[in-house]
C-alpha cells in the first residue's frame, strides 16, 4: 500500500487523535522531521517522539485505539519491535517502517510482521531520497496531517516532495567542496559539537550520535541553537571544533545568533548553511521542513569523506553486533 | 499564587473540556526544570497534549495549536530574554500564560495573571525546602492540571510524596556527600565527562551535562539516553572514558541497568548513581518516578561541586554569561 492508502485505511477503522514515533538511535533521528512538523502545524493531532524502550517501559496512557504507533527499524531493532507489539496491546493502528524485506532474511521481518502496516524502505546515497526512512517518515506525518485535520500547505508539500531528489543531489554537488574542507580540519579532532535547530535538530542529532560516536568514535555533544546561550557556550573558544546547521525556515534567526558568536569567539568552527544549498527549488512556504532532509543528505557525504580521511571505515564497530549488549 | 489556585482559576476561565494543550518553555537549566511536568503529562495524560520547547523555538515556530485552549508554563529565574519573549508571544495568542519566575519582579509578572515564585535549592547549604525549586513547582502545577482537568488517581500519593520530599532529598545529599569527592578524584583530569540517564530523569542528566559540567566546568560533556546508548553512543566507550550514570527507580530503571551491566565491563572510570540509595522507595509507588529527578538534582549539584574544589575552580566563573553581548 501506498502510504497515502494506509493513512486512509487507518481513518476507515477509527478516529486518530495521536501518533507515537518509536524508535532508536538513527532511526530515532529520521522522525525528527515529520515530528517537528506535526509539533509546528498540528491543531488538534498530538505527536511524540519516545526511545523505543521508553515507550515499552513506560508507555503513555494517551496511546489508546485512537493512536496511530510509527516504529522505524532498518533490520527490526529488539525494542522497536516490542514497542510496536506495546502499541498493539493498547489498540493502536502500527505502521512498522523497516527495511525492504525482499532484501532481508527471514529472521529480520520482526518488525514488519509486528505491525498492522508496513512501509519498506532503503537509505542509501545511489537510491533516490524518497527510498529512504526520514523522507517517507515525513511524507506519512504530511499525510496524516493532512487527511485528519487539513493541511494548507499539502499540495506544496508534495510538489516539494518530487522536487527532493534532485535536490539533494544537487545540494550534495555543490556541498562537496565544504564536505572535503570540513573533513580534513576535523580529520584528528576527538570531540566535535553539532549545532542546530527546529526541523534538522535531528540531523545534529544523527550527524554526532551515528556518524561522529558510532562510526567514528569522535565524542559529539549535539547543542540546539536555542540552547547554546545558556549553558554550552561556555566551552567555546578558538579551538573547539563546532560544526553549525543553518536551516531554512522559522527557527533560522537562532541559528544566525550562533552564528554571530561563532564568528566573534571560535574560530575553528564550520558552517554548512542550507541556504547555500539547493533548497531555492522547494516552493517557499513549506521549504523550512526540508531543512533537516536536505541537510542530512549533505552530512552523509561530509561522513563519506570523513571516513576517506582519517582511513576510518564505515562499517568497522567496537561492539555493535560485535559483543553482547 | 499557589499551582492549585492558579489551576482552579484557569478551569473556571476556561469551562469543561476548555483546555487541550500545555507547552512548557524555558531555556537551559531552566528548560530542563520543566523536564519532570513535562514527564509526567507525557505519561499520563489521556487527551492532554503536552510539549517542551526551549524559548526561542516557541516564539519563531510558535505551534499552530497554541491558543485560548492551552495553557503555557514559562520558566525563568532572571528574566531571560528569550523567555519574556516566550511569555508575551503565549499571552499574545490567547494563552493562559504561567510563569515561573526566581524574582517577584519578573517581567513576566506583568505579562500575565498567572504567577509562580520559585527559589532555588542549594544543595551546599540545605537552608530551603526542596518543594520550592522550579522542578518541583512545574510539577504540582503538572499535578494539578492532571488532577483538575482529567482526573488523576494517584493525586492523593502525589501530595503525600511532596511532604516527603525534603527529608529524601537530605538523605540523598548525605548519602552523597561521601561519594562525591570519590567521583572528584576520578575525574579530576578528565576533559570529558558523559552524563546517563533515562525517563523522568532526561532532564537532570541534562542539566548536569550542560549546566554544571559545560557551563560552569568548562568541560565537555555528552548526554546520554541509556534508552538510546546502544543505538550509536556506545561506540566511543572504552575503559578510560569516564562516565556519571544515573540510575532512576522508575519504570525506565531497566534501561539504566542494562547500560550499567555494558559499562561495568568496558569502562573502568565510572560513577554509578542510583536513587534507591537515597531512599526514593519511601514514596507511593504510583508517583515515585516523578519525584526521582527532584532528588537527582540536587545530588548531581554536590558531585560537581567535589569537582570544582579538588579542580579549584570556582563553579561561578563565566567566560561569556552575563558578561559580554550576545
Amino acid at each position: 500500500m501506498q502510504i497515502a492508502e494506509i493513512v486512509r485505511d487507518i481513518l476507515s477503522k477509527n478516529t486518530i487523535d495521536s501518533i507515537f514515533f518509536v524508535a532508536c538511535g538513527g532511526s530515532k533521528a529520521a522522525c525528527w522531521p515529520a515530528l517537528f512538523f506535526l509539533e509546528t502545524e498540528a491543531k488538534g493531532l498530538k505527536s511524540m517522539l519516545l526511545t523505543s524502550n521508553e515507550f515499552v517501559y513506560a508507555t503513555p496512557a494517551a496511546c489508546t485505539e485512537h493512536s496511530i504507533v510509527v516504529a522505524c527499524s532498518l533490520r527490526g531493532t529488539p525494542e522497536t519491535v516490542e514497542a510496536l507489539r506495546t502499541g498493539a496491546k493498547r489498540g493502536a493502528q502500527t505502521v512498522a517502517f523497516t527495511g525492504d524485506p525482499a532484501f532481508l532474511g527471514d529472521a529480520e521481518y520482526a518488525l514488519a510482521r509486528a505491525g498492522n502496516y508496513m512501509v519498506p524502505y532503503r537509505n542509501s546515497d545511489a537510491l533516490p531520497c524518497t527510498e529512504g526512512n526520514a523522507v517517507k517518515l515525513f511524507e506519512f506525518a504530511v499525510e496524516l496531517l493532512h487527511q485528519v485535520e487539513g493541511y494548507e500547505g499539502y499540495a506544496d508539500m508534495r510538489e516539494g516532495l518530487r522536487a527532493l531528489d534532485g535536490v539533494i543531489r544537487e545540494s550534495v554537488r555543490r556541498a562537496a567542496a565544504r564536505a572535503d574542507e570540513f573533513a580534513k580540519k576535523y580529520a584528528e579532532k576527538d570531540t566535535i559539537y553539532v549545532i542546530g535547530s527546529g526541523p534538522a535538530y535531528g540531523a545534529a542529532y544523527a550527524f554526532s550520535i551515528c556518524s561522529l560516536m558510532e562510526i567514528s568514535w569522535i565524542h559529539s555533544p549535539t547543542v540546539h541553537s536555542g540552547e547554546y546561550f545558556h549553558g554550552p557556550f561556555e566551552t567555546t573558544s578558538p579551538a573547539l571544533p563546532v560544526l553549525l546547521l543553518k536551516s531554512e525556515g522559522p527557527t533560522r534567526p537562532l541559528d544566525e545568533r550562533v552564528e554571530r558568536f561563532l564568528q566573534e569567539h571560535a574560530g575553528s568552527h564550520s558552517i554548512l548553511d542550507a541556504r547555500e544549498l539547493a533548497m531555492d527549488r522547494l516552493p517557499e512556504a513549506v521549504r523550512g521542513y526540508f531543512s533537516g532532509l536536505v541537510l542530512g543528505g549533505v552530512l552523509s557525504s561530509y561522513l563519506n569523506r570523513l571516513g576517506e580521511v582519517r582511513r576510518h571505515d564505515r562499517s568497522v564497530r567496537r561492539y555493535m553486533w560485535q559483543v553482547e549488549y | 499564587m499557589e499551582a492549585k489556585k492558579i489551576v482552579e482559576a484557569i478551569r473556571l476561565a476556561a469551562g469543561a473540556g476548555g483546555i487541550r494543550q500545555i507547552f512548557l518553555v524555558g531555556c537551559g537549566g531552566s528548560m530542563a526544570g520543566l523536564y519532570p511536568a513535562w514527564y509526567l503529562l507525557s505519561r499520563e495524560a489521556k487527551s492532554l497534549r503536552a510539549e517542551y520547547h526551549t524559548s526561542n523555538e516557541f516564539v519563531y515556530a510558535t505551534p499552530a495549536a497554541c491558543g485560548a485552549q492551552s495553557v503555557v508554563i514559562c520558566c525563568s529565574l532572571i528574566d531571560t530574554p528569550e523567555t519574556v519573549e516566550a511569555c508575551r508571544t503565549a499571552v499574545e495568542r490567547g494563552a493562559y500564560t504561567i510563569a515561573l519566575a526566581g524574582s517577584e519582579h519578573s517581567k513576566m509578572m506583568e505579562l500575565t495573571p498567572y504567577s509562580i515564585r520559585y527559589r532555588n535549592f542549594d544543595a551546599r547549604k540545605r537552608d530551603t525546602s526542596a518543594t520550592q525549586t522550579k522542578h518541583a513547582l512545574a510539577l504540582r502545577v503538572a499535578f494539578e492540571l492532571l488532577h483538575q482537568l482529567e482526573g488523576y488517581a494517584a493525586y492523593d500519593d502525589a501530595i503525600r510524596a511532596y511532604e516527603m520530599l525534603d527529608s529524601i532529598v537530605l538523605d540523598g545529599l548525605r548519602y552523597s556527600d561521601r561519594r562525591a569527592p570519590l567521583f572528584a578524584e576520578k575525574t579530576a583530569e578528565e576533559s570529558i565527562i558523559y552524563v546517563m540517564g533515562s525517563g523522568a530523569n532526561n532532564g537532570a542528566m541534562y542539566a548536569s551535562s550542560i549546566c554544571n559540567l559545560l557551563e560552569c566546568m568548562w568541560t565537555d560533556s555528552v548526554a546520554v539516553n541509556t534508552g538510546e546508548y546502544f543505538h550509536g553512543p556506545f561506540e566511543t566507550t572504552d575503559q578510560n572514558l569516564a562516565v556519571m550514570l544515573m540510575i532512576g527507580a522508575g519504570r525506565t530503571r531497566a534501561l539504566d541497568e542494562r547500560a550499567h551491566k555494558f559499562l561495568r565491563r568496558y569502562c573502568d572510570n565510572l560513577t554509578v548513581i542510583d536513587s534507591k540509595n537515597f531512599g526514593i522507595d519511601r514514596m507511593p509507588p504510583a508517583v515515585r518516578e516523578y519525584f526521582d529527578p527532584l532528588v537527582f538534582m540536587p545530588v548531581m549539584d554536590i558531585y560537581n561541586t567535589a569537582l570544582a574544589k579538588l579542580r579549584g575552580h570556582c563553579e561561578q566563573d563565566r567566560r561569556y554569561m552575563h558578561k559580554i553581548p550576545y
